[in-house]
């Protein structure tokens, strides 16, 4: 009877896939993400600029709550 | 003799009382006098507020002891500039009182034999060590209380209650202050924000609530405290637009930033326009220890309100894990622990969400009260150019730029937390030590990487990667924004260098891992 050969897995299963960032596809899907997370927080942004723009009646307001 | 007999007073004699709390009111063992215009009830809501406030069960009050005969700076600068100016003469000395959590017979054999251990110790660490522990197992804090029958409540430092609290929630007092007290030769220890309440004659609650934040701006630094005194006359220094500055009218939001610049410290101003971008700054201050001023719009009356923000309660909520979504850390805070002057230290307060208003809630005994917050005052050191709303948009620009795609591309799950903060260098390279294994990472940090004095810190956590920190030179400003470091926290996840290797990149950093 032939002798039966035993298959050998060299480890593959536990090798870390390597990702490449340079990869056209992997360029392609990171790009389409980003333009859709930068619409999404566009207005998160643009709030955290305009709380920062005070106005002059923003200064002049008396603060004088009495007990 | 060198002073005529006639006019020689004798010094002061000091008097110290052992007192217990039980069924007897604060203001009943201070016999103070009651007020000739003003309600006694008005004028002692502070002391009782205090009064009730170290009797909380995790606090466990049991006895005080009075100092008959205390100078108090805040009070004898006051007392120089305002009060021996009137027709009626006031005390220039103050009284002061201690809480301790054990019987007055019991405090006095501890205070004993603390003074004995001084004697028999060779070494100073032992005694030290000896009075801290008793501080930390004992000593609930201090109040001064001032010779001005209509607001009794001056310096007042009080621990705050302890990080878990029995409804789930976390406290959480970064902004808190060292102090070293000494009482019957026993020095002790306690780290508290100091609280005051607003006299209307050299303070109204503007002047008050920088004061208190002013002190936690100095823990930081070190440098001169600035009395309540001080303050008013620095912020009426160059304009008066309601007229006197003492009695004290009030002062503007232009007033408060002159007074904090004159005082050596940058004011940062923010107001608040949308809800999540408000709570966002107000977690991020919080969160690195700089005490903000909130500036509060009554939704009753016209009254415009300041108050010191001490802490936050802290719950953490459920995440999603099945789609790719975005949390601010400040997402988890559902309260704010209030200095308000018109009331007390420490002062339990929910936040809500009113279309975009951030709305302050009171939840007092008797009545509900509701406060818009409009504006964010935060004095920062000279040397922090970064502010928090540049540095909370610089975070988003790593998220949209950078990470959500990152995520995204490698069909990542689950949602990422950030939440930025500034620190002085020092703090960050200690908080990073108290994580396990952090040690290689930290010697590789400071031996490659030039720090600024306070680092702007940007944490990223979620499921897929393991935790990172960007971190940012604050000396730099937004248009011209210096990426010092990306720092890995974990070596679990291996993709993390490959995101952290590429912002590393793009913003010219340095990758630690």
């Amino acid at each position: 009877m032939p002798v039966q050969k035993k298959r050998v897995r060299h480890g593959r299963a536990t090798r870390r896939k390597v990702l490449s960032t340079s990869d056209p596809k992997f360029q392609l899907r990171f790009e389409k993400a980003r333009r859709t997370w930068e619409a999404k927080l566009l207005s998160l942004a643009e709030a955290a600029r305009s709380s920062e723009q005070l106005s002059e009646h923003d200064m002049a307001v008396r603060i004088n709550a009495r007990a | 003799m060198l002073v005529p007999e006639k006019l020689a007073t004798p010094p002061p004699r000091q008097e110290i009382r052992f007192q217990a709390i039980e069924g007897v009111s604060l203001a009943s063992i201070l016999q103070l006098p009651d007020p000739h215009f003003v309600s006694r009830a008005d004028a002692h809501r502070q002391l009782d507020y205090i009064d009730g406030y170290v009797r909380h069960q995790a606090l466990g009050c049991k006895s005080v002891i009075v100092e008959e005969h205390y100078i108090d700076r805040d009070y004898i600068e006051d007392y120089s500039v305002f009060y021996s100016k009137c027709l009626t003469s006031y005390a220039n000395f103050c009284r002061r009182v201690h809480f301790f959590s054990l019987l007055p017979n019991e405090l006095k054999k501890e205070l004993r034999r603390l003074r004995h251990l001084r004697s028999q110790s060779e070494q100073n660490s032992e005694y030290m060590n000896a009075c801290n522990m008793f501080s930390d197992s004992h000593y609930i804090g201090f109040a001064v209380i001032k010779p001005l029958p209509g607001c009794p409540v001056g310096r007042t430092v009080l621990r705050p209650l302890p990080e878990q609290s029995e409804s789930g929630h976390v406290r959480k007092f970064k902004c808190v202050c060292d102090f070293d007290v000494h009482t019957l030769g026993v020095p002790l220890q306690v780290a508290g924000l100091p609280f005051q309440q607003q006299d209307l004659g050299v303070s109204a609650c503007a002047t008050t609530a920088l004061w208190m934040c002013l002190h936690r701006a100095r823990q930081l630094e070190g440098g001169s405290l600035a009395t309540p005194s001080q303050i008013t006359i620095r912020a009426n220094q160059f304009t008066l637009p309601f007229g006197r500055p003492m009695p004290s009218e009030g002062l503007s939001l232009d007033q408060m930033c002159q007074a904090v610049q004159s005082l050596g410290y940058s004011p940062s101003l923010y107001r608040s326009k949308m809800y999540d971008v408000t709570r966002a700054l107000l977690f991020s201050s919080l969160a690195s220890g700089f005490t903000p001023v909130l500036i509060l719009d009554s939704r009753v009356s016209e009254d415009r309100h300041a108050v010191a923000l001490a802490g936050m309660a802290i719950k953490r909520s459920a995440q999603n894990h099945n789609t790719l979504e975005l949390r601010h850390r400040a997402e988890d805070m559902v309260g704010l622990y209030v200095h308000d002057d018109r009331y007390g230290p420490y002062l339990k307060a929910t936040i809500a969400k009113q279309e975009e208003k951030f709305i302050v809630r009171y939840q007092l005994s008797n009545k509900t009260e509701d406060w818009q917050l409009t504006h964010i005052l935060v004095p920062l050191h000279a040397k922090i150019r970064l502010s928090f709303g540049e540095l909370y948009r610089a975070g988003l620009k790593l998220l949209h730029s950078e990470i959500q795609p990152f995520l995204q591309a490698i069909g990542a799950r689950g949602t990422t937390t950030w939440s930025p903060r500034i620190f002085r260098s020092h703090i960050y390279i200690d908080s990073l030590l108290k994580r396990p294994g952090m040690d290689q990472i930290v010697q590789r940090l400071c031996e490659t990487v030039c720090l600024s004095r306070y680092v702007g810190v940007i944490r990223f956590e979620t499921d897929a990667l393991d935790a990172f920190d960007v971190v940012l030179d604050t000396t730099s400003t937004e248009r011209n924004l210096d990426c010092i470091a990306v720092v890995q926290l974990g070596s679990k996840k291996p993709v993390t260098s490959d995101l952290c290797s590429m912002i590393a990149k793009t913003y010219n950093a340095i990758t630690i891992s």
